[in-house]
């Protein structure tokens, strides 16, 4: 079983930190990984949450100084993990 | 003598066509487009007092130099592409420096390349209010390239890189220490040697851009960021009509005093005739125009240069998403309603192929601003300016509903390619957010500079040749003495439109409307130019006006109310709602479609489309009327 501090990127609340721990590629259609790491969203990564959108649509993060955005459907495949209190 | 090619390469937002605007002022090439630099620009920089001339070539932005979309491809293309005789390439790599971790990723990739490189450490300005350190030696060390700092937003900022470039005949780059690059083949490990970098060399303080935070609060609020978008995009069109009334006006009164001026220094004749029928009527009536597209042009500048357009684009993804296609779409469709020609070659950055055929397949939708003069006409003579529940403009509604039916059209289109021949999966959606910039007054007024000039250059050498030859055609051959009909029906437009007037009988328009249409199809606002000739050269030979002078003062939109029904102006607005009138349109999306198919898939759907919708409004209309 997954430890409970682990999750998918979406899961984040606003304002949360997490650093990326792996990716999946089950729920996606087309996962462009090599694109994600050329933004920075690479492995050991931390990673923000900045704001959500409307009826599930992108999510914007902040990845190493910078704002990117992502769907919903992408975020879904990275699995990121907070520092257990 | 060795030339000096300058190649500006860099992310998306890093300032680098700002650079080039300064740079290369008014000596350039290609005209820029907003939105994005989707064609490589070239330009010259020169300097009269040192005598250094050298040419420097904008690279349209990009992330990575494994290329995705097309206007990637066309950078790294040009990139890698070998270096002729005497010519010395050397890349300036622009970066912007409040964001090394991110912007370095890129020069570690275009280190790999074996051509000499300089690194623009650009927007100078912000390291210094943001008080993060920078050691810039340091960084030249680690990198191994001379390092340039700059800021692109006002001309003291680019002294640096002047007199760096005013040295680089003597003390040209050279290629160095690409080996240890090339082994930084992927993201994590330049990334890893990024941080590795910048932790010797920069020191950030913890909390950096509090001002693009702030206003992301409002600006990206899922629902108060929405309802400020609309707001933006309504303002902006309520501007391009309220702020134009003025100038418009201005430019129309000059045109029409030229022609008395001209009708009066002329004696009567062919010649007064085609000075005033055909060409000051013609191009005046295409060149009223101006102050809209400048204004339109204006708006969008100042979304791309703040900032925002990205953020417009983030919100309107997920709209996207239901007709199949995705935010990239939105910043090419917004260009559309300037023109669609700058909309089609925007679509380069959209990385899916279907999504991208589909974006242009909408853009000849979105109302441009050829359309504008038709409509304008058309309102004025055909709906009344009265007010509706006492506070909005009927005149203004109409327009608004032509806008409407127009995306609404595009978005049908969209959803049905995608559903069908365009059918394809979910694309991704990764995009960078820039924070937030004041834009640059100095380089917003080049733009429109830019842009005012390419109109009237099509203005006065196009529009000017159709409006000649329609004069020729609608004058000549000249009727026999015993002719009884207006002159113009003798003429060879005359009867080409009279010709053609049974098909286009269904849709309510007369003759000349159909003489209209021909011209029209070569671009839109001809159409207005063709029948203010047309009209002009009917009045000036019919026999029943007493008073010649009275005739030409008469304007435009009274002849037209005089010549036609409302259904037949409502069913001409719809025509041209949907109407395939624009040649150039078709010969960019024939070019970057690579093919005719594309283009002539287009152009019968929207023929097909506008006669119809043409045919149901006369028809529906003289129920009514």
């Amino acid at each position: 079983m997954k430890p409970t501090n682990q999750f998918p990127l979406t899961k984040l609340s606003i304002n949360q930190t997490a650093k990326i721990i792996g990716y999946q590629t089950t729920h996606s259609e087309e996962f462009s990984l090599n694109r994600l790491k050329e933004y920075g969203l690479i492995l050991g990564e931390t990673i923000k949450l900045y704001q959500r959108s409307l009826f599930n649509g992108p999510i914007v993060t902040v990845v190493r100084g910078g704002l990117v955005s992502i769907r919903q459907h992408e975020a879904q495949n990275i699995l990121v993990q907070v520092d257990a209190k | 003598m060795n030339h000096t090619t300058i190649l500006l390469a860099g992310t998306p937002n890093s300032g680098k066509s700002s650079l080039f605007n300064l740079l290369t002022k008014s000596r350039q090439k290609v005209a820029n487009f907003p939105g994005v630099t989707v064609e490589k620009r070239s330009g010259t920089y020169f300097n009269q007092k040192t005598n250094t001339k050298l040419e420097v070539i904008d690279l349209p932005g990009t992330y990575s130099l494994d290329p995705i979309s097309i206007d990637e491809q066309i950078c790294l293309d040009r990139l890698k592409s070998p270096a002729t005789n005497h010519i010395n390439e050397i890349i300036f790599a622009v970066v912007d420096s409040t964001n090394l971790e991110r912007t370095l990723n890129l020069v570690l990739q275009l280190k790999a390349i074996a051509k000499p490189i300089v690194l623009v450490l650009n927007m100078e300005d912000l390291v210094l209010k943001h008080n993060i350190k920078i050691d810039i030696k340091k960084i030249s060390r680690y990198l191994s390239v001379p390092v340039v700092t700059t800021s692109a937003i006002h001309k003291e900022g680019i002294k640096n890189l002047v007199t760096f470039l005013e040295k680089l005949k003597d003390n040209l780059p050279k290629v160095e220490d690409t080996n240890n690059f090339l082994e930084l083949n992927t993201s994590e490990l330049r990334f890893n040697f990024i941080d590795k970098v910048l932790s010797e060399c920069v020191k950030v303080p913890t909390q950096k851009d509090l001002l693009t935070h702030k206003i992301d609060k409002f600006l990206l609020h899922p629902i108060l960021g929405l309802l400020l978008f609309i707001l933006a995009i309504l303002f902006m069109f309520q501007a391009v009509f309220s702020w134009s009334s003025y100038p418009m006006d201005l430019i129309e009164s000059t045109i029409a005093s030229i022609g008395e001026i001209v009708t009066n220094l002329i004696p009567d004749g062919f010649l007064q005739s085609l000075m005033v029928d055909g060409i000051i009527t013609g191009v005046g009536a295409v060149l009223v125009f101006l102050p809209q597209i400048l204004i339109l042009f204006f708006f969008i500048y100042l979304f791309e240069a703040s900032g925002y357009m990205a953020r417009a684009a983030l919100i309107m993804d997920r709209f996207m998403m239901m007709i199949g296609l995705q935010g990239r779409s939105f910043v090419p469709l917004l260009s559309s309603f300037a023109c669609a020609i700058p909309g089609i070659m925007a679509t380069r950055t959209i990385r899916d192929s279907k999504e991208r055929l589909a974006t242009i397949f909408m853009s000849p939708f979105m109302t441009c601003s050829a359309r504008l003069p038709v409509y304008i006409l058309l309102i004025g003579a055909f709906i009344p300016n009265t007010k509706v529940l006492g506070l909005f403009n009927l005149q203004g509604i109409v327009m608004f509903l032509l806008f409407a039916i127009g995306v609404l059209g595009a978005v049908i289109v969209a959803f049905v390619l995608r559903k069908s021949t365009l059918k394809g999966r979910a694309s991704s959606f990764i995009m960078e957010l820039p924070s937030y910039k004041l834009p640059n007054i100095k380089l917003l007024f080049l733009h429109l500079y830019q842009r005012a000039l390419l109109f009237v250059k099509k203005a006065g050498t196009f529009i000017l040749f159709v409006s000649i030859a329609l004069w020729f055609l609608s004058t000549f051959p000249q009727p026999p003495e015993n002719w009884d009909e207006p002159a113009i029906n003798y003429s060879i437009a005359g009867r080409v439109g009279h010709f053609i007037e049974p098909v286009f009988r269904p849709l309510g328009f007369d003759w000349r409307i159909s003489t209209g249409l021909i011209p029209g199809f070569a671009a839109r606002e001809v159409m207005v130019s063709a029948l203010a000739t047309v009209f002009a050269v009917e009045a000036a030979d019919a026999n029943e006006v007493v008073d010649e002078e009275e005739s030409t003062r008469i304007a435009l939109t009274q002849k037209i109310q005089n010549a036609w029904t409302i259904p037949t102006g409502l069913a001409l607005l719809m025509w041209y709602v949907f109407a395939p009138q624009c040649l150039a349109t078709f010969a960019v999306a024939r070019k970057e479609t690579h093919g005719w198919k594309w283009p002539i898939i287009m152009f019968v759907s929207m023929l097909i489309i506008a006669y119809f919708t043409a045919f149901l409004t006369y028809q529906l209309g003289t129920l009514f009327f």
